[in-house]
């Protein structure tokens, strides 16, 4: 009899122990949090994309960074999971928390990342692999009040990689209340400054001695300021976004204790709860067109000044026009690079193009193009609008004679080549002499399409009255 | 046979005005508008079929082209290149005729496709011209320092050319060169250009190019693919030239599509090849 009992204990507890592990090990799949959580979809999706996942060479479970080495496996790990998933059930929002907490011991095991390999590694960030980086200098220096964690840069959860960086939360920390290429924000923290001849006609030659070729450095010790190329480098405030706080908090005593930097940081970015971009705006860091410079001294009075210049000098497609961007604005010639010539129209100074600006850079023999191009533009844009108010005439004459739908579908036909045509027009054509004359093209094509139709009725009539004479 | 004129568009009215008055054009396109687009007549599609089969390297085509033009000492509108394959002792010599391949072109300005030589020409698009199709339709196109004529040839105008030499540099087989003993028009410091222009000046008279005319074997066949009783369409249906352009056209990696074809039974031009660096000397006759 008690030898029944103890046999009936040892299976229970068996069955038990059994039963725990099984729960246990069910319970810390992927497959169990990605899957039959659904709220997980989207993180368990980009899991599988990174290198943490399906497509990595070792798939790293969800366990084992979102719970420290040695609490993942424990039956407090799973408390803390029925403890969210009451939360999920007692709550009527559709995400339950904002952001996850993971450990940088998590990331740094030995048989992960170990600090000692990565630390000092020296490696290469960005869609190009051109922004050398190292894990060190990011560890050591931080703000009041902040710590670096590894979540603080490696944040994608739910769009695209899990852990990948996102270009955006370098530019808070880096572009945040700094000059252009000062301090934080300098250049070569970040890019090579290359030594290579900046004309492109010495890229590939031989060295002369005697020749002074033009690099960065060259630049730099002449006092010629980086902006005057690298236009616009950064863009973006960086400001606290005005409804940030209350997307969290709506507490008066909390949300009156915003403006205290170092609070806000330790609580939010020490602590790993929120990610820069929650708070602040986001900033751009990318090569602005070098062309607004130019324009932007016109730009306060008149908003949309230029425009159409604009738009011949760079050439995008129009209709059947193919991309024709102008030679000048490949090699980033900007407005004044031309437009040198001071002169006072209606008590205002302006700068006007002057063929002596081709000469300066090309040969003597480039002063006569300017004429010829003008004189080409001209006789185009003349050609066309004769045709033009050819058309429109010819449409009223025999309007009456057509059904009123072909009357309107003729008037859109004119209307359409009047816009390529005002490009031209009022962009002056020379900016781009190929381009302006492929747009005439356009209009003609649009204008030929109603004269073609139109011109037969006039030569008919014309006929008749010869007749009748 | 179509001629070609500078644009007055008055002028070409009067010309073709009764023509198009008769051809009733005018009722029938108001009563059918998109019915009208659709039977404009084509204008020819040019193309050579050099036959290598019957080509034995005689140089005639290269003479008569001389002589049909002023082409400088030293330069060459066609050639006649030659390939040896197989292995000695079984050997076996091959001559290739070469001349501009007055290729279609995949590149875009405005609704024309035009070739790598055309697009880079600073002088292109220019003025205004008209083409008119044998059936006396007209259609309209741009001219320029080198142009497309919507027959697919591919034409000089030395009057706009600056002698900047872009085109030269953008043709991948070579066949342009600067004509040493005459100035550009545009800038008389630098030399014209100097291509094979499809002998136009005979062509629009109704004469075939004299290195066709003087071809004794028969190896260059030239006419309108448009046509379909023609020689050319005929040869181009039995050898699928235009299917297989791959095999019978020079450097289709250039994909420039060439209307210069080469029937090819032993796919000997898939041996001849030339260095880009070097491909102007391609268009030197040498006879070794």
């Amino acid at each position: 009899m008690k030898k029944g009992i103890v046999l009936t204990i040892v299976l229970i507890v068996f069955l038990a122990a059994a039963g725990v592990l099984s729960v246990e090990s069910y319970t810390a799949k992927p497959q169990f949090c990605g899957t039959k959580c659904h709220i997980m979809d989207k993180p368990y999706k980009t899991w599988q994309a990174s290198k943490h996942g399906k497509s990595g060479k070792v798939e790293v479970r969800c366990v084992d960074c979102h719970y420290a080495p040695g609490e993942k496996m424990t039956l407090h790990a799973k408390f803390k999971g029925l403890g969210q998933l009451f939360t999920y059930l007692s709550s009527d929002e559709k995400e339950v928390r904002k952001a996850t907490h993971i450990a940088d011991i998590s990331c740094t095991t030995s048989k992960c990342h170990p600090a000692d390999q990565f630390m000092d590694k020296k490696l290469k960030y960005g869609e190009k692999k051109k922004v050398s980086f190292t894990h060190k200098t990011h560890f050591d220096k931080t703000i009041p009040g902040q710590e670096m964690h590894c979540t603080t840069c490696h944040i994608k959860a739910g769009d695209e990689k899990h852990f990948e960086v996102p270009k955006e939360q370098c530019y808070i920390c880096h572009f945040r209340k700094s000059d252009f290429n000062k301090g934080r924000g300098a250049c070569n923290l970040c890019h090579e400054i290359p030594t290579t001849p900046l004309q492109s006609q010495k890229k590939n030659a031989q060295p002369d001695k005697d020749e002074k070729i033009i690099t960065h450095q060259s630049l730099e010790k002449a006092g010629v300021a980086c902006q005057s190329c690298h236009y616009q480098m950064i863009r973006g405030e960086t400001a606290l976004m005005p409804r940030a706080c209350k997307e969290c908090h709506s507490d008066t005593a909390v949300l009156a204790k915003k403006n205290d930097m170092k609070l806000m940081h330790s609580e939010h970015v020490a602590k790993q709860k929120a990610q820069c971009a929650d708070c602040h705006q986001p900033i751009v860091h990318k090569e602005s067109d070098f062309i607004e410079a130019a324009r932007l001294n016109c730009a306060s009075c008149h908003p949309d000044h230029h425009s159409y210049q604009k738009a011949l000098l760079v050439g995008n497609p129009y209709g059947e026009v193919p991309a024709t961007p102008n030679l000048m604005y490949n090699v980033k010639t900007n407005c004044l690079g031309c437009h040198q010539k001071q002169e006072v129209l209606k008590g205002e100074p302006v700068l006007r193009g002057a063929a002596r600006a081709c000469v300066d850079c090309h040969t003597k023999d480039h002063e006569k193009l300017l004429a010829d191009w003008e004189k080409e533009v001209q006789g185009e844009v003349a050609f066309a609008k004769e045709n033009h108010d050819r058309a429109l005439a010819l449409l009223d004459e025999f309007k009456d004679r057509l059904d009123p739908e072909r009357v309107a579908a003729f008037k859109e036909q004119i209307a359409k080549g009047q816009q390529a045509l005002d490009i031209v027009v009022y962009g002056n054509g020379v900016h781009n002499k190929k381009y302006a004359i492929m747009l005439i093209d356009e209009a003609m094509n649009s204008i030929y399409a109603v004269l073609d139709e139109l011109e037969p009725l006039a030569e008919e009539q014309n006929a008749t009255e010869e007749n009748r004479q | 046979m179509s001629t070609n004129r500078t644009d007055d568009r008055r002028e070409m009215l009067r010309v073709s005005g009764a023509a198009v008055v008769a051809a009733g054009l005018m009722s029938t396109s108001l009563l059918q508008p998109k019915e009208a687009g659709a039977a404009r007549a084509k204008a020819p599609h040019w193309v050579m079929i050099m036959d290598l089969r019957r080509c034995m390297g005689c140089r005639a085509c290269t003479v008569a082209c001389k002589a049909e033009y002023d082409v400088p000492l030293g330069a060459f509108k066609t050639v006649v290149k030659q390939v040896v394959t197989g292995k000695y002792p079984d050997t076996r010599r091959t001559t290739i005729p070469r001349r501009c391949n007055h290729c279609e072109g995949t590149e875009k300005v405005g609704k024309m496709t035009v070739p790598p030589c055309v697009k880079v020409c600073p002088e292109y698009p220019k003025d205004r011209r008209v083409f008119i199709t044998p059936e006396g339709k007209k259609i309209r196109y741009r001219g320029g320092a080198t142009y497309k004529r919507p027959d697919g040839l591919i034409l000089l105008d030395n009057d706009s050319c600056t002698g900047c030499g872009k085109c030269i540099d953008a043709c991948p087989y070579g066949a342009r060169t600067f004509n040493k003993r005459k100035a550009a028009g545009k800038d008389k410091s630098k030399h014209a250009i100097v291509k094979c222009t499809s002998c136009v000046h005979r062509l629009d008279e109704g004469v075939t190019p004299a290195c066709v005319n003087t071809c004794a074997a028969g190896a260059r066949i030239f006419g309108d693919l448009n046509d379909p009783d023609s020689e050319v369409a005929r040869l181009a249906r039995e050898f699928k030239l235009l299917e297989n352009r791959d095999k019978t056209t020079m450097k289709p990696e250039a994909k420039t599509m060439p209307n210069i074809f080469y029937i090819d039974p032993d796919g000997v031009l898939a041996d001849y090849s030339f260095d880009e660096k070097d491909k102007l000397a391609e268009y030197r006759d040498i006879v070794e």
